[in-house]
């Protein structure tokens, strides 16, 4: 099915050419680079539940009234389709089961079953040291939402000797917006400088991990400062059966942007240890 | 950390009721009937008079002058500059009155105050007294005419009067606190008002000091909470008293396709005037005081001045955000004779999501070509893609005494990769 998949995906490709070279002038192919890229996660979701809003379709049945853009093109082109070592008994399935017409599979925003990873650059006294923290989606009572930081983590930052206590954990309302993702998690830049209000940005959960105890301890004694955000990676375990992991890629082809780079099957009990893994992420392993 | 503008943590008004609300003029012409519950160094704050969990916020580059319900009036850029005295800013947001506000004022375009009573308008005259003695002015000469019953009236254009009033702040000011006794209470009712206000002093004090402790405290302000007891003296439920933050909007109102759109629309049109202001900025024929001028007109764009723009570069693996204000002043410094900013077609408008204040945000991401020739005829030119956010906040509007609650639309952070040199 996947390959079968990609056919049609190829060939809604040439088509797509072929019109844009007949009526697209000078710029069309950036344009038609930046409408096929997939820009943000925001964009996947909307492409994965096959949005009408999605800029790739509105684009298209505005410019091209004759070619319709099915959910199958929609996520198939949501992988990266340039690794070669899908396992395709896996993709098939993933496949059928998220487009299944009966019961299809969608993507929330909102759920909690999804998280992004950022590996932050960091200044470690003095010297760089990257920073792994993990945020989620957290839903307010008014309906608003924003984004947490769940834990952080470094091999750059020793274990603490003694057991940490916080004197302070009060809360505030300064928070990461729920479109922080968008711009590289640029906020961060202020909530990492901003201790007064740290607990503001940390779930409630943060300090149940050893490694974001240290993490805090050492950014409050003004031992790390923040950099910038190196690179992000979008952990979801929303779709039964399945965890999956959501890379950028930039190159220059219509398969580029936010695209699935890892798939494999997971039990809800494996779903689970590897979140706590995820949690206490030692950035030596992954990157 | 809450920076110590002694003055600027002194004009807390929080829970006060019964008091008529400030008068906010912005830059653009826009009006906005607030009660002021705080200045921060960014931004100013507020919340409705009639419905109090309803509160508002902008930058404070983007007010011209505020005034207050006996009629004083404060210009913003000066009390940032410092040049207001304290007892006179604390005196106006606590809203203490005097025997000054017992006079009518014209101010004149000329910059002078005349304290006087105020007869009448007659077709392009105003009639006034003076001890006893009867004179008049041209219209045409008066910029605002303050009334002793605490309102006033622009007989020019915001901008106009705002230059008026920046000339004339020092000497009102200085006329202003040359009568320090309170008012001397003519009526039950003013009495009444009087003693209010000091009671209503005293409690801020408290409110103040309170705060204080709990900064020392904890070394972590933040969130004092407490069970308040409202005018009836029932117990209300716990209140957040940080006056650092912003409370939610309570009334949420819903956003419907088509005003979305429209603020969309207005976002990118926030998007092109932010760029005619960089060309303005980066233009080799522009004065100084004109480039000062539109870095001041770009911030109003933004949300505050906590915005900031993230550069990174094809050539370099690192990314430096930097404050939009430092950016733009940066930007000042390079000069060219001939700029082009060039969109390409297709742009991406993000959902908007609502955020934990209530307000909504989202983005939107384009590429774009800019084009520079500087004076040595060099041609500069590079893509780049930009991902600005945008963020829809709630504020008051008073039109022919109705009031609505109304989106506006501000930019905030702003990514930006450089894709290629040209």
């Amino acid at each position: 099915m996947f390959f079968r998949i990609l056919l049609s995906l190829s060939c809604f490709s040439i088509a797509w050419s072929n019109v844009s070279s007949q009526i697209i002038e000078s710029n069309s192919n950036r344009e038609k680079m930046f409408v096929f890229e997939v820009k943000h996660i925001d964009e996947f979701i909307e492409r994965f539940n096959n949005e009408e809003r999605s800029l790739i379709i509105s684009f298209v049945k505005m410019n091209y009234p004759g070619i319709v853009i099915d959910r199958a093109s929609l996520v198939t082109n949501l992988f990266n389709l340039q690794k070669k070592t899908w396992v395709k008994k896996n993709v098939d399935s993933f496949f059928n089961q998220v487009t299944n017409k009966e019961n299809p599979v969608y993507l929330d925003f909102y759920s909690k079953n999804w998280f992004a990873e950022a590996l932050c650059s960091f200044k470690y006294k003095g010297k760089p040291a990257d920073v792994v923290l993990i945020l989620m989606i957290q839903q307010e009572s008014n309906g608003g939402s924003k984004w947490v930081i769940m834990s952080a983590s470094s091999r750059y930052i020793p274990p603490a000797k003694k057991s940490i206590t916080f004197l302070s954990e009060d809360r505030g309302m300064k928070f990461l917006n729920p479109m922080s993702h968008a711009t590289n998690f640029m906020s961060l830049s202020t909530a990492l400088y901003d201790k007064q209000h740290i607990w503001d940005y940390l779930d409630t959960g943060f300090v149940n991990y050893s490694s974001s105890k240290s993490f805090l301890q050492a950014l409050l004694k003004n031992q790390l400062e923040y950099q910038y955000v190196k690179q992000i990676t979008y952990h979801f375990l929303q779709v039964n059966g399945w965890i999956f992991t959501v890379d950028r890629f930039r190159r220059k082809s219509i398969n580029s942007g936010w695209l699935i780079s890892k798939l494999w099957e997971a039990t809800d009990e494996s779903k689970i240890v590897y979140l706590d893994s995820l949690l206490h992420k030692d950035p030596v392993k992954v990157f | 950390m809450v920076k110590t503008y002694c003055i600027l943590i002194c004009i807390i008004l929080m829970d006060i009721t019964g008091y008529a609300q400030d008068k906010i003029y912005y830059k653009q012409n826009r009006i906005d009937d607030w009660k002021v519950t705080q200045i921060t160094p960014d931004l100013i704050k507020g919340s409705d008079q009639k419905n109090p969990q309803i509160a508002y916020s902008t930058a404070h580059t983007n007010v011209l002058f505020i005034f207050n319900s006996l009629g004083n009036f404060i210009v913003i850029p000066k009390l940032f500059e410092k040049s207001v005295p304290d007892v006179y800013v604390k005196n106006f947001f606590n809203k203490v009155d005097n025997r000054f506000n017992q006079f009518d004022k014209i101010i004149t375009v000329q910059n002078n105050i005349i304290i006087c009573k105020y007869e009448k308008e007659v077709d392009k005259k105003i009639e006034y007294t003076v001890a006893d003695k009867q004179a008049q002015i041209s219209k045409s000469d008066v910029a605002v005419v303050i009334f002793k019953n605490g309102e006033h009236k622009l007989m020019t254009g915001v901008d106009k009067a705002f230059k008026v009033l920046s000339e004339v702040q020092d000497l009102y000011v200085e006329r202003a606190i040359a009568v320090d006794k309170p008012a001397v209470p003519e009526t039950k009712s003013t009495q009444k008002d009087s003693l209010l206000a000091v009671k209503l002093l005293e409690r801020n004090k408290d409110s103040i000091a309170q705060q204080s402790n709990v900064v020392k405290a904890t070394g972590n302000n933040a969130t004092a909470k407490q069970t308040s007891k409202d005018s009836s003296g029932t117990k209300t439920a716990p209140v957040n008293k940080d006056i650092t933050k912003e409370s939610p909007p309570k009334a949420e109102k819903k956003l419907d396709s088509a005003t979305l759109s429209k603020l969309q629309d207005k976002a990118i049109q926030n998007i092109h005037q932010l760029e005619d202001y960089i060309k303005k900025i980066i233009n080799k024929n522009t004065d100084p005081d004109q480039v000062d001028r539109a870095i001041d007109q770009a911030m109003a764009l933004f949300v505050n001045e906590d915005a900031r723009i993230e550069v990174s570069s094809i050539n370099t693996p690192n990314i430096k955000p930097y404050k939009m204000r430092a950016y733009l002043t940066r930007l000042g410094e390079l000069k060219y004779d001939k700029v082009d900013i060039q969109w390409y077609n297709v742009q991406y408008t993000s959902e908007l999501r609502k955020g934990a204040d209530g307000f909504y945000y989202g983005i939107i991401e384009f590429e774009q070509k800019f084009t520079g020739v500087s004076g040595d005829k060099k041609l500069y030119q590079d893509l780049t893609r930009k991902t600005v956010e945008v963020v829809l906040k709630t504020y008051k509007r008073t039109v022919e005494g109705q009031t609505t609650l109304e989106w506006d639309v501000f930019l905030g952070n702003i990514g930006i990769s450089e894709t290629k040199p040209s």
